[in-house]
């Protein structure tokens, strides 16, 4: 029954940024450093994590959209980095992604139709191939049924949808391929919070009835916390934390997720009071140009020590499905 | 007496599809060292709103009704004696701290830029006194950064920095239009915290304006819901958390997925998308979206009633839904 969809191994990447002076090396971003993470059929995958901890680098790593420097993904058990260009495109049916952005992701000037249905085009050319016989309309209208939209929507243009609708076509675009995976990369973050909550059903839904995994990106705990069986938590660039959703929401055991959870604003928690802000993360995240040997959440860290400064933690079991990489947890 | 007292303000804009009314009939009071938090959606009217208490409003806009800055009608002022209230007496923190400071200058010069204005310090007494305004806000060794271009800063520092240029006159009423929304949840929990503390410190009134209801309970007394370019509930923050009265804010406050709090059914959904503001409905804007409504909905809106302690809301069907 289980089987993994989504396997990555010691994903590294880096970037080198610009020249900046004659007389110095570039420099160079450490985006990721050594990621390793496996989703099984059906489950979902939050990644959390502040801006420059790498989830969306991992993101398009998994989407094959970007080379690792190191370390390979694997979707269904096939090494994407080992596939042919004509093989990773036909692969692609397997792996679809959907973005952020509602109005930057949908071409203006292509209907509906044009949209969802030019996945289908790119990946399956030939007619009926790889929809089971259905023909690509009735894939099309499938796609369009199950995110909630009309079918007399299809010769419509993007701009006239809402940016919920919008996104639904962005989802249809995603799942007209019958994936086994798809990446959603802060899928609802653009959006209100009262058609937040629709395209979030939506993706539960549709969970149910094709059994799709998900992998979801988002700095939204809530939204993780609603959508997801597992999560992982991300900083600068590492995994520190891996745990199903009840057990790491109970009983975070890392000091950054603890401090994540702390700096959520509650509802109906009264004003903030003198004691209260005491306990705020001070600092920001340090610079990802540095190659870190300790600890990299070390500086700003409440229990760091000198242990913290020179040895790098290793991703442990600290209970049953509960990985956390931290000296004391 | 009211610091600043809001009656009955109306702004339509101009647009393609000829004028459209943005805010509708909206009033409210803030106190010295009040705070008042304003929830809504996009086209709500909420930042529009804080565009007409600063008079920034774009060309072609059309205002009525009274904004009572200390005894003085805002809407009644010229351009020049505005110019003396504005950044002085009001100021106003924006959303986005890469767009809303010069890139070319030096934030230094930006800070001064209202000392010089309004204050008259010029030279080395405009410097130690934005050093004073940079360590206010906590931006680590001031003396380096002030030389500092905007660039050169992360969100973080750039949102203390235009924090430190809001507070320069030392005003009575900061606007804060989604401070913390561009920013990451450790950073934002920092700035809230920060103006927690100079509102508790300086007694200036506080508006702030947020989407994020959590921002809106951790930092405010008072809170306004905004729907459809008006106000359909108004209370202390607390009371008004625990007894949500208008549907909307029963609405919104249900879609919100809570860390924690994960039930097994569905999220609750409004159905269908934030109205356009040329295309509101008649009577109550919530009427095509909201489930209790009925054919009084869609004859004249509800007026503001009374549901608790100092708590109104705007529905004609309160007395189901209390």
């Amino acid at each position: 029954m289980s089987e993994t969809v989504l396997h990555t191994v010691g994903l590294r990447r880096q970037f080198t940024l610009p020249r900046e002076s004659l007389f110095r090396p570039p420099e160079t971003v450490f985006a990721l450093n050594g990621v390793d993470l496996s989703i099984q059929r059906g489950r979902s995958l939050g990644v959390v994590g502040e801006s420059g901890c790498g989830k969306s680098t991992l993101a398009r790593l998994c989407m094959a959209l970007d080379t690792p420097t190191a370390g390979h993904v694997e979707v269904l058990g096939r090494d994407l980095s080992q596939l042919s260009a004509m093989e990773l495109r036909q692969a692609r049916a397997q792996f679809q992604m959907v973005f952020q952005d509602p109005y930057g992701s949908l071409d203006p000037r292509h209907t509906v139709r044009r949209i969802v249905g030019e996945t289908l085009e790119a990946l399956a050319p030939r007619q009926g191939d790889g929809t089971s016989g259905v023909s690509r309309e009735e894939a099309i209208g499938q796609a369009i049924d199950a995110v909630g939209l009309r079918r007399n929507d299809l010769d419509k243009y993007p701009h006239e949808f809402s940016g919920g609708q919008r996104q639904r076509i962005a989802i249809a675009r995603a799942l007209v391929t019958r994936p086994s995976l798809i990446v959603a990369d802060e899928p609802v973050s653009a959006l209100d919070v009262s058609v937040q909550a629709q395209v979030l059903n939506l993706m539960q839904e549709l969970q149910q009835d094709f059994g799709v995994t998900y992998m979801l990106i988002s700095h939204d705990l809530g939204v993780v916390d609603y959508v997801c069986d597992e999560v992982a938590v991300m900083y600068l660039g590492r995994v520190v934390e891996l745990a199903g959703r009840a057990q790491l929401f109970a009983k975070p055991c890392h000091p950054y997720t603890k401090a994540l959870f702390d700096a959520v604003p509650r509802i109906g928690a009264g004003r903030r009071s003198g004691a209260d802000r005491a306990s705020t993360l001070q600092g920001s995240v340090s610079s990802q140009t540095r190659q870190i040997t300790g600890c990299a959440f070390a500086d700003r860290c409440p229990r760091a020590e000198s242990r913290c400064l020179d040895e790098a933690p290793e991703l442990r079991r600290i209970d049953d499905g509960h990985m956390a990489s931290c000296h004391f947890a | 007496m009211a610091l600043l007292s809001v009656d009955d303000l109306h702004v339509e804009l101009q647009t393609n599809r000829g004028m459209v009314p943005a805010v509708r009939g909206v009033s409210f009071a803030v106190e010295a060292g009040g705070t008042l938090g304003v929830v809504g959606e996009s086209g709500c009217g909420k930042s529009i709103t804080a565009l007409a208490l600063m008079g920034l409003l774009p060309e072609g806009a059309r205002v009525r009704g009274r904004i009572d800055l200390g005894g003085t009608d805002l809407l009644g002022l010229s351009e020049d004696e505005m110019c003396h209230v504005r950044g002085n007496r009001i100021a106003m923190i924006f959303q986005e701290p890469m767009t809303s400071l010069n890139p070319v200058h030096r934030i230094g010069r930006q800070i001064a830029e209202p000392l010089r204005l309004h204050r008259g310090l010029r030279g080395a007494n405009a410097r130690d006194e934005v050093l004073r305004l940079l360590d206010r806000v906590g931006l680590p060794d001031p003396a380096k950064r002030i030389d500092a271009y905007p660039h050169q800063m992360s969100g973080g520092q750039r949102q203390r920095v235009m924090i430190a240029m809001a507070l320069s006159c030392e005003p009575d009423i900061l606007l804060a239009d989604e401070p913390t929304t561009a920013l990451d949840v450790t950073i934002q929990g920092q700035i809230l915290d920060l103006i927690n503390e100079l509102v508790d410190d300086s007694g200036m009134g506080l508006i702030l304006i947020s989407h994020d209801l959590g921002v809106i309970g951790e930092t405010t007394d008072n809170v306004a819901v905004m729907y459809g370019g008006s106000m359909v509930e108004q209370g202390p923050t607390d009371s008004l958390f625990e007894h949500l009265a208008h549907p909307y804010s029963q609405g919104l406050f249900a879609a919100v997925p809570r860390v924690g709090e994960r039930h097994d059914g569905p999220l609750h959904t409004i159905p269908g998308t934030v109205p356009e503001l040329a295309d509101l409905p008649p009577g109550c804007a919530f009427a095509d979206r909201c489930a209790k409504a009925s054919d009084v909905c869609w004859g004249p809106a509800p007026g503001m009633a009374e549901v608790g302690a100092a708590h109104h809301a705007a529905c004609h069907h309160l007395g189901g839904a209390v």
